[in-house]
């Protein structure tokens, strides 16, 4: 950049004036930047002004504007004028709460706005012997840390909204309490604010406290619209609060944690933990069980050394790398399970089930949902009504009882047990034994390994497609009773017509496991290698019937439309 | 880079130049209450919530009647609850109304309205719902649902039963607003009649679950649309209207008269009457 188009200074030096004035403002230093800026704001355009008349008489420029500039000044004043206008009508609360995500943060520039002030109080309080610890609060946040033995260590921090003049009045009305609290059962250290003892028409006020107990303590948190956080605290933690977020984080105990709306995280937690949650929740790294009951949020668990038990409805789960077993009652949740080491109970309904790389068994019961399950060591269990199913990767055996559910399998080396209705069965590359039976909806089966058990297939109002592997010895015992059998398999005897039935009996390469093909009003195809679409017979596929009936259009115009395909 | 720096500036402290009323304090008042059941065999549940969240759900505890967790703004909003158990305290009425008492300012902050109720699972329930402004979720899984009224405002609605309803359900009744509406697995509810009125907003209506008797359907359709979802086990005939600006598209239909019919029709257990009175919008109705 050339010294005659060199800028002035006076924007950084802006920069670093607010700059300074944020972080004195962050540890609790002068008055708060809003309130000056929101009187003085126009000091900055004659600041800018400043600057022109300086580039002036440092650059022996003649004193020009161009029209760009005026243009730039004359946009501000009508935004900032029309953002003023706006901030006197309700729109302005919307923006004011609205809440950005920044990262993981979710935080609310709105808040940032208008006039507050903040006091600081702090108090020490000397614990006789190690009490349980209960922090009531409500408006404000609570976090807690571990500080000296034998002492706990409060700070208050007093946020109030308003002019300043009511600000200080209203101060030293907002007092810290402690105190030690006994109940038959227990006795507590607790620490609160006199809030409830002041009348809401003296102010708008927060109470955010940083409270430092012994390392060692069991804790209680009640609060209410604000935040929890408790880092590196070990014993007992009782934990709740509403609308904002709960974080802990690095603690050894038992964790017992409630939270009404807002978002929790909890993360390196050792020991068994217990949420209650209608707010997302993030978890990681606990060693221990894991129980949730959630509700209509997103929950993620990863890297749980323990039991996992989650009771989710609506929204979704995504859990992984789970050591110990897992269960999941899910109600109108999608389910997203990877990398589980122990065995894993599924209860869904009407959303998608997506399981991979799970080294055990698997149960599932589930109606009209999308189940798709992929590299599955153990055996598989399923209770279906009306879902998709497909699988792949399979070692163990998949046993599927269901109605009108569709199953679609692919390498499935384990025994295949498959009964369904009303939607089709397509299996291929199955390396083992195979039962399955269907109605109204046609089933495909492509062999790559004959088992010893043999395959039946059964179906009442459906075709049977199966194509067995090259070279293969097995007894053959097919029947169409109202239908057509079609065999292109070498080495098979003709197939035979008794009444309406076709039937097919053979023995090939010498005999082997019994393969059983059965309809009741459908065809039978029996191939090599494996399945060719379509035959001469028969279309591949039904179409379905569909009647579309615009009635935007004027039937005496002659635009009316009706569209009907049937069976072919 | 320059200029850049000088309208952020710039606008910095115009934000921050920003004038709010004079802003009345906000005393989010919080209730809850559980109603421990008695001898009640029966509750009859009237839910008025003009502005907020309202959640319905299924209780935990066996030996609570209903339980609700209430947040309002006190100075806004006044609620009215009452509770009665007639017939020998074998039937239960129970109403709630969460009335504005029209004071207006601006809040310093702002926090909805809230209730969530919990029914008990094993009474049977009558449960009309008036939800005004806001976001109304009916969670009807596990819950006896005799009868079942809905009135949505301007915000949305969305009403899953994923599991089938032990007792049958007499009515259901359905009567959309401006906001959309969205219904999982209502043939779990085991009704023998529903009728829907749909507003300016569409609806999604999957009648998926478990079906054990057939019903009688009636749709109005409003501006928005309606998308009726039907499980294929259920045998289907479709009687509708024809109006100049409406459409009706049914997948997997054949027409006979005026009359349309599924095509597993005859082989069905369960037959569905559905009719259907086009308004501006469409009818869709889609397989399961």
């Amino acid at each position: 950049m050339s010294a005659r188009h060199r800028p002035s200074l006076l924007g950084a030096l802006l920069w670093i004036g607010f700059g300074v004035l944020f972080l004195l403002r962050n540890f609790g230093i002068g008055p708060s930047f809003w309130s000056i800026a929101g009187r003085y704001w126009p000091i900055l355009l004659i600041l800018l002004g400043l600057g022109k008349i300086l580039d002036y008489c440092l650059k022996k420029e003649t004193f020009s504007i161009r029209i760009g500039e005026i243009v730039g000044i004359f946009i501000l004043l009508i935004v900032g004028s029309a953002i003023t206008k706006i901030s006197e009508t309700r729109v302005a609360r919307f923006f004011r709460d609205l809440p950005v995500e920044v990262g993981d943060t979710s935080i609310q520039p709105g808040q940032w706005i208008g006039d507050s002030y903040s006091y600081t109080e702090e108090a020490t309080y000397t614990l006789d012997r190690s009490l349980p610890v209960r922090i009531e609060n409500s408006y404000g946040a609570v976090s807690v840390a571990p500080g000296r033995e034998g002492e706990i260590h409060v700070r208050l921090k007093k946020v109030i909204y308003g002019d300043e003049a009511r600000a200080r009045q209203m101060a030293p009305q907002i007092r810290l309490e402690g105190s030690q609290l006994k109940t038959p059962e227990a006795s507590w250290f607790v620490i609160k604010t006199n809030r409830d003892s002041l009348s809401p028409q003296e102010g708008m006020f927060n109470t955010d406290l940083e409270v430092m107990i012994p390392k060692n303590s069991r804790l209680e948190i009640s609060n209410s619209f604000g935040e929890v956080s408790v880092f590196e605290i070990n014993g007992y933690l009782d934990l709740k609060t509403t609308h904002r977020k709960l974080e802990v984080r690095d603690c050894t105990g038992t964790f017992n944690l409630t939270n009404r709306y807002g978002e929790s995280r909890l993360a390196n937690l050792n020991g068994n933990v217990t949420l209650t949650s209608r707010g997302k929740a993030y978890i990681e790294n606990i060693t221990g069980d894991v129980t949730i009951n959630s509700e209509f949020s997103p929950l993620e668990i990863y890297h749980v050394k323990g039991k996992v038990s989650l009771l989710v409805n609506e929204n979704g789960v995504h859990l992984e790398d789970i050591t110990g077993p897992v269960i999941i009652e899910a109600r109108g949740a999608r389910v997203k399970a990877a990398n589980i080491r122990d065995n894993l109970r599924i209860t869904a309904s009407y959303q998608s089930v997506d399981i991979s790389d799970v080294a055990a068994n698997i149960w599932l019961d589930s109606r009209f949902a999308a189940i798709s399950l992929q590299d599955i060591k153990g055996n598989i269990e399923i209770n279906s009504n009306s879902d998709r199913v497909t699988a792949g990767d399979l070692e163990g055996s998949f046993k599927l009882n269901g109605r009108a559910t569709s199953v679609k399998l692919d390498d499935i080396r384990g025994p295949v047990d498959i009964q369904t209705s009303l939607k089709d069965v397509a299996v291929k590359n199955l390396q083992d034994n195979c039962s399955i039976s269907n109605e109204y909806a046609d089933i495909s089966v492509t062999v790559e390994t004959l088992g010893k058990g043999g395959i039946a297939i059964r179906n009442r109002n459906g075709a049977i497609d199966l194509a067995l592997p090259a070279n293969a010895s097995f007894i053959l015992d097919a029947t169409a009773k109202n239908g057509q059998l079609e065999s292109r398999y070498p080495g098979l005897e003709p197939p035979r017509k008794d009444g309406n039935a076709v039937i097919l009996r053979s023995k090939v390469g010498g005999g082997g496991p019994r393969v059983v093909l059965e309809t009741m009003y459908d065809n039978i195809r029996i191939e090599e290698g494996r399945l060719h679409k379509g035959s001469p017979d028969k279309p591949n596929k039904k179409e379905k019937i569909t009647v579309d009936i615009d009635l935007f259009q004027d039937k005496d115009y002659g635009l009316f439309r009706q569209d009907t395909t049937t069976d072919l | 880079m320059k200029k850049g720096s000088i309208l952020i500036l710039s606008i910095l402290p115009m934000l921050a130049g920003c004038q709010f009323e004079e802003q009345i304090p906000v005393e989010m008042a919080s209730i809850s209450r559980i109603q421990p059941l008695a001898h009640e065999k029966s509750l009859d549940s009237m839910i008025r919530f003009d502005l907020g969240s309202l959640e319905i759900t299924a209780g935990g505890k066996d030996e609570h009647l209903y339980s609700f967790d209430l947040e309002y703004d006190k100075a806004s909003y006044e609620p009215d609850i009452n509770y009665e158990a007639l017939s020998k305290g074998l039937e239960g009425r129970f109403s709630f109304n969460l009335r504005s008492t029209h004071k207006k300012g601006v809040r310093k902050h702002k926090y909805n309205n809230k209730i969530r109720l919990a029914f008990n699972k094993s009474i049977p329930l009558s449960l009309a719902v008036n939800a005004g402004v806001g976001d109304a979720r009916l969670s009807l899984t596990g819950m006896r649902v005799k009868r079942f009224n809905l009135e949505s405002g301007v915000g949305g609605a969305k009403i899953s039963v994923y599991e089938p309803n032990p007792i049958a359900c007499e009515y259901v009744g359905i009567k959309n607003g401006v906001g959309g509406l969205e219904a999982t697995g209502l043939g779990n509810l085991d009704f023998s009649t529903l009728e829907f009125e749909g507003g300016v907003g569409g609806a999604s209506l999957d009648l998926t679950g478990e079906w054990k008797r057939d019903a009688d359907i009636r749709i109005k359709v409003g501006v928005g649309g309606i998308h009726l979802k039907m499980p294929r086990e259920v045998g289907v005939k479709v009687e509708a209207d024809k109006h100049f600006l409406s459409g009706v598209q049914l997948e997997g239909f054949t027409q006979r008269n005026s009359t349309y019919y599924s095509e597993n029709y005859e082989t069905a257990k369960i037959h569905v009457f559905v009719r259907v009175e086009t308004g501006i919008g469409g009818i869709k109705i889609t397989w399961i």
